[in-house]
């Protein structure tokens, strides 16, 4: 067997792909590869992923250069019909030999499940893998997928954005195929004003090497420590800390091909501004980092990434310290301006606001919810923030009419808090008002306030509820209104602060609010809520059986499900626990077999000594259950089911469930069934997948 | 030679562009919010027909007015626009060429492509593309059309809009446009401070609405029925009168919530039809541009 191997790399030149879509693009790409190439019984060794705004690259190590030879059976006709009375073949044999490119001798019988059948062997010589690769590259390609494409040359190919330059190599030799218009090469182009523009390479080492010396740093972990330890010294310059911002972060190392980091300064004056505004102002628009003080003060500085490697005269420099002066200067204005208008001054002004074109304005949604809003503080007992919450709902949408929120949208809900701050509003309304639109994602941080957390949800509930009665649900990729986000949202509040809440009761409420009492629309947005609910525990690391099992047992109170769940994942730690669930299987098993036939118990048929303890072991124990149940102690009442996991197996062992007489199996039936009740309000642990030899 | 006022970058971006075979058009004479608007990109872009053309176009965003007291934010600025119809291989690299002409040199500077999708609802249009950043001062608008008038373009073209007040704030490094020279004699103060005073008291306080939602319809039918007449270039001088009558009342606070969408669509609805029997009337002609090239 050949077992010489190669070095694959491709480099995908590109016009400047977002940020946001470049790593996944590289990740598809590089698992395109290995999965074609894998199709093609070719193995793979190491995968490299790089990526810059303009390139996709990829290597795979140790690919083999050509395929094994494989042996094939080639099926013919039926025995029967391949040869005439005589014995000789028939035409058709001898069409099926011709075909198969082989004499009547080489032609031999196979037994099959529907008779003996003419069969040919044959060897597949295998391919060379360069000559594979010719087509197995541009399918690679043509099977990344983006958010958005468009395309750009007569074939009408799709992509983020052009493409412009493929380097192809395979064990040192260019593979040659061309795609969008784009033939494929050895040649590779350097950083767009510090580099070289034709740059020849053989390898995944030497692409790297000459990317460098022409100004490129290929490796985004390269680049990001480059930025990081830029951003280390460039705060401590300007004698502070560095405001972390992973994301930011991500975007930067995304956008650069040779990083660095300058820093700046804007005018002390406006440090008058709130932080958040500052910080906004300088990251959204900007892309710049903050700085912090040593009591955690914002200081007038910043540091902005830059795609070049220095800026002697700080021309750089001073031309962002101009632009973030414009941009401050306009955001100042912003918040002078605003303010002299109270903040619920523009309440009225919400009815030209549109929420979404057929659920009406800000304004009537502010009426929903402050029509939700007693509903919600009643079930969770807690009237005594009512006042608060409301005072809070009739400010929370009126910064969407602010200047500021015009400009700095992704300010929203946190320019509102700050005016109401700013207007003497108390810290659980103008709190409320500032966290509405957290958490942002289902990583990051819900409302600190109470106040918050409840508003936040309201308004989420109203928006999901919303836009499912008017058709906008969510289907595959398609969720304009992120409404799966929204109700993550809801449910990550729900858990983060323990609010014991009916999702039922909720969705009914939020529904009337638009004049919709539909039962089969509740119903929708029950197993919406279940798919969400079972999305943000897998999310949280719980596995799914797990996850099932708990749903399976009922969810409406999401809270409650979560208490299940973790007290089951505990639960699971325990050696006897997969007994459990497989006793607990089996009877559930039993029940499904026997049907709806489940009648009462009648205690007196009882007779065998394991069917007498397990009733009574059950009827002690149930209490426990119950009460601890009751208390949401579900770690109790699980550990308290687990303790009859002896007795269950006593029962399979010395009972014989199907007993020949009828009312004895009824009766045993029953006994299982209600034995079973108290797991299927917990979690339905019949569905635990238990892992063989486990 | 690095460009010393407005007028300098405008005439240094001609001679560039004219040395790649663009068209200089002049601007086009009925009010429009962008450079897009005008008919040399919205209906040049539709069909097969190789194009390129290069225009300054005076762009009106009413409710961008600030009184003239904004040092970046006008109701009128300029925009420098270029369509390149098929868009070339090193369409990127001629901008960028482009730039290095008005006398910017890439390598002491930090630009960057950072995404950014042009849409407009009312042209029924949209492309793909980027902002242009210059030390973190957006100059460009760079777009691949992919839509317009909605109709799938192709080939596609490359629309290159340069923001020309940027550019000259860049240039000279000050902080207010209105501190640029326009030419050596004259500033951009001079000329057209009072006009953001005046234009800014108009769209925001003294226009008046009822007879601009007259104008609406009225321009509104007479587009229609110039379609029906197939005088298609007069229907869309039509459509853009509506759309900048939309904006005016926009900035007079006249339209709410409900009417904004329903306005917007009657606005694309004209685009659209007028780009669809701008097609079909290129055809009938034989697409003459088409002909012109092989020739």
């Amino acid at each position: 067997m050949d077992m010489k191997t190669g070095e694959l790399v491709v480099e995908l030149g590109v016009e400047e792909i977002p940020s946001s879509m470049i790593e996944d693009a590289t990740s598809q790409f590089a698992g395109n590869l290995s999965r074609l190439l894998n199709e093609q019984h070719l193995s793979t060794g190491e995968i490299t992923k790089w990526w810059t705004p303009r390139r996709i690259i990829v290597g795979i190590s140790d690919i083999p250069v050509r395929q094994d030879d494989r042996r094939e059976t080639v099926m013919g006709p039926p025995r029967r019909v391949a040869y005439d009375a005589a014995g000789a073949p028939t035409r058709a044999a001898t069409a099926f030999a011709e075909k198969a490119g082989v004499l009547m001798s080489r032609i031999k019988i196979i037994q099959t499940q529907k008779g003996e059948y003419l069969a040919v062997d044959r060897v597949l010589r295998g391919d060379k893998t360069l000559k594979i690769l010719q087509t197995l590259i541009p399918s690679a390609i043509a099977g990344i997928q983006f958010p958005k494409t468009m395309h750009w040359t007569a074939d009408h190919f799709r992509f983020a954005r052009p493409l412009r330059w493929i380097v192809a190599l395979f064990a040192g030799r260019t593979v040659r195929f061309t795609i969008a218009d784009v033939k494929s090469s050895n040649v590779t182009t350097g950083h767009r004003f510090l580099g070289k523009s034709r740059i020849a390479v053989d390898s995944l080492a030497s692409l790297q090497e000459k990317l460098r010396e022409n100004s490129v740093v290929v490796d985004p972990a390269e680049r990001r420590e480059i930025i990081m330890s830029g951003l280390g010294m460039e705060a401590q310059a300007c004698g502070g800390t560095l405001l972390e911002d992973p994301d930011l972060l991500q975007t930067v190392v995304n956008l650069n091909e040779a990083p660095s980091v300058i820093r700046g300064a804007f005018e002390e004056r406006f440090l008058s501004l709130p932080k958040e505004i500052l910080i906004t102002v300088m990251r959204e628009h900007q892309k710049y980092f903050s700085v912090l003080g040593s009591s955690g003060e914002l200081l007038p500085a910043f540091l902005a990434v830059v795609n070049l490697q220095r800026d002697p005269g700080h021309i750089i420099r001073t031309g962002h310290e101009r632009v973030l002066r414009a941009r401050l200067a306009d955001a100042s204005f912003f918040w002078e301006t605003d303010r002299k208008i109270p903040l619920g001054d523009r309440e009225p002004a919400l009815k030209n606001v549109l929420f979404q074109e057929n659920l009406g304005s800000y304004h009537e949604k502010t009426r929903r919810i402050l029509a939700l809003l007693p509903e919600v503080t009643r079930a969770l007992g807690r009237q005594d923030l009512l006042p608060d919450l409301e005072t809070a709902a009739h400010l929370f949408k009126c910064d969407l009419i602010t200047e500021m929120v015009k400009e700095f949208t992704d300010l929203q809900g946190v320019v509102g808090g700050l005016y109401a701050r700013a207007e003497g509003y108390a810290p659980p309304v103008w709190r409320a008002v500032y966290e509405q639109y957290y958490p942002k994602s289902t990583t990051s941080p819900s409302p600190e306030s109470e106040t918050g957390a409840i508003l936040a949800l309201v308004d989420r509930l109203d928006t999901v509820c919303g836009c499912f009665s008017v058709g906008l649900i969510p289907s595959g990729s398609g969720d304009p209104f992120a409404v799966r986000r929204q109700a993550n949202g809801i449910l990550k509040i729900i858990i983060d602060h323990r609010l014991s809440l009916s999702l039922d009761h909720l969705i009914e409420k939020s529904l009337s609010g638009y004049g919709r009492m539909d039962g089969s629309l509740a119903a929708e947005l029950r197993g919406f809520f279940e798919g969400r609910l079972r999305f943000l525990f897998e999310e949280m690391g719980y596995g799914y059986d797990s996850v099932n099992a708990v749903l399976a047992a009922g969810f409406d109170n999401p809270l409650d499900a979560f208490e299940r769940l973790r007290a089951l994942e505990d639960l699971r730690q325990e050696s006897d626990f997969f007994a459990l669930a497989s006793n607990f299987k089996r009877i559930v098993n039993i029940l499904s077999q026997a049907g709806e036939v489940i009648g009462t118990l009648d205690e007196s048929t009882l007779k065998d000594p394991a069917e007498v303890e397990l009733w009574r072991t059950h009827s002690r124990i149930e209490p426990e259950v119950n009460a601890a149940s009751e208390k949401h102690d579900y770690g109790a009442a699980l550990r308290a089911l687990a303790s009859m996991r002896g007795v269950v197996d006593e029962f399979f062992r010395q009972v014989m469930v199907m007993d020949e007489n009828l009312s004895v199996r009824r009766n045993r039936i029953s006994l299982l069934s209600i034995v079973s009740q108290p797991f299927k309000r917990i979690a339905d642990i019949s569905r635990i997948v238990i892992e063989k030899g486990s | 030679m690095k460009p010393k006022n407005i007028q300098q970058v405008i005439l240094a971006l001609e001679q560039f562009w004219d040395r790649q075979g663009c068209v200089l058009q002049q601007p086009y004479d009925v009010e429009v919010g962008a450079g897009t608007m005008a008919p040399e990109t919205f209906l040049r872009v539709l069909g097969p027909e190789p194009y390129r053309v290069a225009y300054v176009m005076p762009s009106r965003r009413p409710t961008d007015g600030r009184y003239g007291d904004n040092p970046n934010r006008v109701q009128k600025h300029h925009q420098y626009q270029v369509i390149l119809k098929p868009a070339p291989r090193d369409v990127q690299d001629l901008y960028l060429r482009s730039l290095t002409a008005l006398g910017i040199n890439l390598r002491e500077h930090d630009l960057r492509f950072e995404e950014d999708n042009w849409e407009s609802p009312t042209l029924g249009a949209w492309g793909i593309g980027w902002q242009v950043l210059l030390d973190g001062l957006e100059i460009t608008q760079f777009t691949y059309f992919q839509q317009a008038g909605g109709l799938d373009l192709d080939p596609i073209s490359a629309e290159i809009t340069y923001g020309l007040e940027r550019i000259g704030t860049f240039i000279a490094q000050v902080d207010s446009i209105y501190d640029l020279r326009w030419s050596d004699e004259v500033s951009y103060r001079d000329i057209r401070h009072r006009e953001e005073v005046e234009f800014s008291e108009y769209n925001f306080e003294a226009a008046n609405t009822d007879m601009l939602f007259q104008l609406f319809s009225l321009y509104e039918d007479e587009s229609r029925r110039l379609l029906e007449r197939g005088l298609v270039l007069p229907a869309y001088d039509y459509c853009l009168k509506c759309s900048h009558t939309f904006n005016l009342l926009d900035s007079r606070g006249a339209i709410s919530v409900t009417e904004r969408v329903g306005i917007i669509a009657r606005v694309r609805q004209l685009a659209c039809e007028v780009a669809r029997r701008y097609l079909e009337s290129r055809e009938k002609q034989g697409f003459p541009l088409l002909q012109a090239q092989t020739a």
